[in-house]
């Protein structure tokens, strides 16, 4: 898979369409220009050997050098991605603080209002663009009440914004999940047991089904997390949180190529990590897995 | 005869529109977008100004009664150009969502009905491209092919096929088990037949709910995309592109981006309650007497 995903980020220079070299210069570069950069970043060898030395590189750490920073590409992303890493970590914090409860309550109390409302908020919250909420959240809590800063990080109330931005959307499929996966652990013969038994409705979902119901839960989780590292890269644009997306988004204006792959290769992989350790968590939290 | 439950008796279209008449979501979302349509369609007799006209002394003139919406910061009629932009918005939508059905739908098809290595070769290849982020890959893809309405659209297809061949190939898969299936084999149906007339009507159901809500996905991440200015260049008039010019006089005029982020909102959750509407449809567990007419 990470074969696939550093073959895929290869060949996107190639895809561009003419000569790539004359894009990433612009019109007015001369052909010394052209041709000392064809050779700086390899371009003038056959295609099979770019590929093994781009897999020999990116194996080493080596993701060649930024054509706008003059600094390697490696250093640019270990720079910004911590400040990514902090703005999703706290985008998947706030999600699940407002999910579970209102997911749990939804099923609790499936049919009544409680349930309608968590429903019709959690379509509603999948369906607000984040590229819309970023600029209401700040004309809101930023201008007319100046609780947060516009943008940022120098503050830490600068999180606050755009992990609400960042995170309604996953808030949102959370609280629907668990409200599914919570309705179906409910129904199940083990519940029904217990509830016949005599133990209370909030009793029976905290202790029995609320672990079984977290299983699916989990590999939404571990799949969103790597949907947080890519809409990251619009809300980084709207708050100005210097992180790798907004460095992704400086560098395809820029057409510093060597850059965009690099940083499309880290959150890519990072994406394909996150999805193995999800994999590898399941077999942790479900013993049928576990024991295959 | 009389005794036949009502579902006998009435098509899945008839069966559709009671269910969505008689469901809250379904009827406010099948309205809202049937009225977007309208619009869309009937832009340039519906639209109060033509889609360029500009009158640069009342720039970012705020709503009145002869701009309802108000107008941008090229002094543009804004609820002119959100009516020529729901056109760009549904149509980009609709052309990539068609194109990603019929590509996966296709090659998901070929991969459970074929099984063996050909099914292999297009699953490793749809693993892969699941593999990356979807929205990332379409921004690379933009960012590389450059900006423009056939770049949008071919990046856009090209993340949007491989979820309708997964789903059509586990739902292959499935129905290709199913008795009606081995019957027709034994009545000597061949193949073609057999994938034209039995299989895909039966697995149609899924994927027309992933194509509903998949609307609602490409409506996002059109915009999204126009929104980092590598969607539809100016002066075409998308909602994510006027939600982007917008953004940039945040704070003198709001209207801006207040307007294409709401129609957007609208047209996403319309989607996205029409698609769940269809899935309570198609769902026997949740069917209440007038399902969707397969027996």
């Amino acid at each position: 898979m990470l074969l696939g995903v550093c073959t895929l980020v290869f060949s996107l220079i190639h895809l561009i369409p003419g000569d790539p070299v004359q894009v990433m210069l612009g019109e007015g570069a001369t052909a010394t220009d052209v041709s000392d950069l064809r050779t700086r970043l390899g371009l003038d060898r056959p295609l099979v050997n770019q590929y093994a030395q781009f897999l020999r590189h990116a194996a080493s750490g080596d993701l060649g050098e930024s054509l706008r920073y003059r600094e390697p590409v490696r250093s640019l992303i270990l720079s910004r991605y911590p400040a990514t890493l902090v703005l999703t970590g706290a985008s998947m914090l706030l999600a699940c603080v407002v999910a579970f409860p209102a997911g749990l309550i939804a099923a609790v109390h499936r049919g009544t209002a409680w349930d309608r409302m968590a429903t019709t908020l959690s379509l509603l919250g999948l369906s607000l663009p984040n590229f819309w909420v970023g600029p209401l959240l700040i004309l809101v809590f930023s201008v007319r009440l100046d609780w947060f800063p516009v943008s940022g990080m120098e503050e830490p109330s600068a999180i606050v914004l755009p992990s609400v931005a960042l995170g309604t959307a996953l808030a949102a499929i959370l609280a629907r999940m668990i409200r599914a996966s919570l309705l179906e652990e409910i129904a199940s013969p083990y519940c029904v047991a217990a509830a016949a038994r005599g133990l209370g409705k909030w009793r029976v979902v905290l202790r029995h089904s609320l672990r079984n119901a977290f299983v699916p839960v989990l590999t939404v989780l571990g799949l969103q997390l790597g949907v947080l590292l890519t809409g990251a890269v619009i809300t980084e644009t709207v708050f100005g949180w210097p992180g790798l997306g907004r460095l992704t988004i400086q560098a395809i204006e820029t057409r510093d190529y060597p850059l965009v792959q690099g940083c499309i290769l880290i959150i890519a992989l990072t994406y394909v990590l996150v999805n193995l350790a999800t994999d590898l968590a399941y077999a942790v939290f479900d013993p049928r897995v576990r024991h295959g | 005869m009389d005794d036949l439950p009502p579902r006998r008796r009435i098509g899945a279209f008839a069966s559709l529109r009671y269910h969505l008449w008689h469901d809250p979501l379904g009827l406010s979302g099948s309205t809202v977008l049937a009225v977007m349509v309208v619009l869309a369609l009937g832009a340039p007799l519906l639209a109060p100004y033509p889609v360029g006209s500009q009158d640069l002394s009342r720039r970012f003139d705020v709503p009145s009664a002869l701009h309802p919406l108000g107008l941008d910061e090229l002094g543009r009629d804004i609820a002119s150009r959100l009516i020529f932009g729901a056109r760009i918005s549904l149509f980009l939508s609709f052309v990539v969502v068609s194109s990603s059905t019929l590509v996966g739908l296709t090659l998901g098809t070929v991969a459970g009905f074929a099984g063996g290595w050909v099914d292999d070769v297009i699953m490793r290849g749809v693993d892969i491209l699941m593999a990356f982020p979807s929205i990332l890959l379409a921004i690379s893809l933009v960012a590389v092919l450059g900006p423009g309405e056939g770049n949008l659209v071919l990046a856009l297809c090209l993340i949007g096929w491989v979820g309708y061949a997964r789903l059509a190939r586990a739902q292959i898969l499935k129905t290709r088990e199913m008795e009606y299936v081995f019957s027709a084999r034994a009545a000597g149906a061949r193949w073609d037949r057999i994938l034209l007339f039995h299989l895909l009507p039966n697995i149609s159901g899924p994927i027309i709910v992933q194509a509903t809500v998949g609307m609602a996905g490409v409506i996002l991440s059109e915009a999204g995309l126009s929104f980092l200015g590598l969607g539809l260049p100016p002066p075409q008039a998308s909602w994510g592109s006027m939600l982007r010019s917008g953004s940039q006089h945040l704070f003198d005029a709001p209207h801006l981006i207040l307007y294409p982020g709401t129609a957007i909102m609208l047209a996403v959750l319309s989607f996205n309650f029409l698609g769940d509407s269809i899935r309570d449809w198609l769902d026997p567990r949740l069917n209440r007497g007038l399902g969707p007419g397969r027996g």
